[in-house]
């Protein structure tokens, strides 16, 4: 996997660097700065606008973007629509959906969830007065007994993580929603696959997910692009737009206006064109790369630094049925001064929350550091996080 | 390693705080907490009919840096007028400290006793 590094150019300009923040973020690889620079160089343009070649070029770029996004995760195009990212695809669900709860409702989460996917529930439930559940945990993974309890006939929506960004678990996902579909045949699913995008194949056909959310930068595309997957008979009947400006519309006189059909509909203004090419071109990339081989190597990987770290620090997650997201602790030592430390010796991780506050004191923990992967990082890079972390028992134990 | 924070004095507190326990019926008490990384600090004062530090105590747990500050904090303010703890800067705190150039995020780790204690001296 060393060959695939050289597909990153950070690499060859920040010379020993080991970067276990993946989760994160991820590097960019070349074909996606590229994408990036030739919409700004050669043929940049507003999109879905003029009449001339420059625009038409621009617009099949962006479209043919969506394309690529589609194929990745075996979606028709007209169900993607371009956001900025995880986090503004769970506020625009939460915004448009909530309103036809009430008190009688319930919304069902899972204790995993990052904040993006806890937070705008909580601030709906104040206005429209749902309710939130939470499914448990049984040894760090998704409790499906506890969901059979939880979602009932007053269950509007659930919205759970396909895979935490702590605990690195792959969820039931598909079991859960058959679950949803059994106990509440007109709840809405949501999956939030910010931390799967680049590590797992999804096929949301085969998940039968209603709706379905992740970022771009998180996925080897650009900051600040994302994209949001919804089932075309909901998009086109069921989701209200959330922003409204120009390019959603079809018509517009003083006392009103009637949209474009979807995905146009929710994608109001002029969009992050250049964020969507390179979404596009990031997806190209998994996909030319091929699952096969990014699992073989991930998995490895995990397999490989699970074995390394074992003895040498607590890690907080399952063993089996997870992706190369590790968190763990050091007895005695500060998650903050492990990252400070080894940050010295240029191994990049996370420590902290990460942004799953509430997990954290759910399980008992203060906080956590946490080592990530992509389809860079290589065994050497873990060996060298496994010797670090030896030095530091040294120092402070 | 060579390590320009955590050198020995340092790591040595951080291993052996001082003024780490309970302070039983103190005058005053005060819980700050950091929560970017999560370090929690009390601090507890028993004043003197002079209005200087008869005893103090600190509790709670966070990193090496925060840890540390408490305990050469609380050892430096044994006898002083609450006036003159108000005045302890930022920078005098990192100079006990024996640091220099700290990120912001290390920073406020660094002076969370010191916040800590400034609210109690208001
Ligand atoms: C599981 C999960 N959900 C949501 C998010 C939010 O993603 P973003 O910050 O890209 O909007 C993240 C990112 O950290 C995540 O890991």
């Amino acid at each position: 996997m060393e060959a695939i590094k050289k597909h990153f150019p950070i690499f060859r300009h920040q010379k020993d660097l080991i970067y276990l923040d993946s989760a994160a973020t991820t590097q960019t690889p070349q074909v996606v700065i590229d994408a990036l620079t030739a919409y700004y160089t050669n043929y940049r343009a507003n999109v879905h606008r003029g009449f001339y070649a420059l625009a038409t070029k621009a617009t099949n770029a962006y479209e043919s973007a969506r394309d690529s996004v589609a194929h990745l995760i075996k979606a028709k195009r007209e169900e993607i629509i371009f956001t900025s990212g995880t986090t503004m695809g769970l506020n625009s669900l939460a915004y448009s959906l909530s309103p036809r709860l009430s008190h009688r409702d319930n919304v069902v989460l899972t204790r995993l969830e990052h904040h993006a996917n806890l937070v705008p529930w909580q601030e709906m439930a104040k206005h429209y007065g749902f309710e939130l559940r939470f499914i448990e945990l049984k040894k760090y993974e998704l409790d499906l007994e506890s969901a059979k309890k939880l979602i009932d006939a007053n269950t509007k929506i659930v919205s759970f993580t396909l895979v935490s960004n702590v605990l690195g678990n792959i969820t039931p996902a598909e079991e859960l929603i058959r679950l949803v579909r059994q106990k509440a045949p007109r709840a809405l699913a949501i999956v939030d696959a910010a931390q799967a995008i680049a590590h797992l194949p999804i096929d949301v056909k085969k998940l039968d997910c209603d709706f379905l959310v992740f970022s771009g930068h998180k996925m080897y595309g650009p900051t600040g692009s994302g994209a949001l997957y919804g089932k075309k008979m909901l998009l086109d009947e069921h989701l209200e737009p959330f922003f409204f400006g120009g390019e959603m519309v079809r018509s517009v006189s003083y006392e009103s206006a009637d949209w474009m059909p979807s995905p146009h509909k929710f994608e109001a203004g002029t969009p992050n064109i250049a964020g969507a090419i390179g979404l596009g071109a990031a997806a190209d990339f998994i996909m030319k790369l091929g699952w096969k081989k990014i699992q073989n190597h991930e998995s490895e990987l995990t397999a490989h630094a699970l074995k390394k770290l074992k003895n040498e620090v607590t890690i907080i997650g399952p063993v089996r049925n997870r992706i190369g997201v590790i968190a763990f602790t050091i007895p005695g030592v500060h998650p903050h001064d492990i990252a400070d430390i080894l940050n010295q010796k240029k191994i990049c991780l996370r420590a902290g929350y990460h942004c799953a506050e509430p997990l954290h004191h759910y399980l008992n923990i203060s906080a956590t550091a946490r080592a990530s992967f992509g389809i860079y990082t290589t065994k050497k890079e873990i060996d060298a996080l496994a010797k670090g972390i030896q030095k530091i028992k040294k120092m402070f134990l | 390693m060579t390590d320009a924070i955590y050198h020995e004095l340092l790591l040595d507190l951080y291993k052996h705080p001082l003024n780490k326990r309970v302070l039983p019926d103190c005058d005053a008490r005060q819980t700050e907490h950091n929560p970017s990384c999560g370090d929690t600090i009390e601090v507890c004062v028993k004043w003197d009919t002079n209005n200087a530090v008869k005893a103090v105590a600190w509790q709670g747990d966070g990193c090496a840096v925060s840890q540390a500050a408490a305990s050469i904090l609380t050892e430096k303010i044994k006898g002083k007028k609450r006036n003159a703890i108000k005045k302890i800067s930022n920078q005098k705190m990192l100079q006990l400290l024996g640091l220099k150039n700290l990120n912001p995020t290390r920073l406020r780790c660094a002076t969370l006793c010191l916040e800590t204690l400034k609210k109690i001296c208001r």
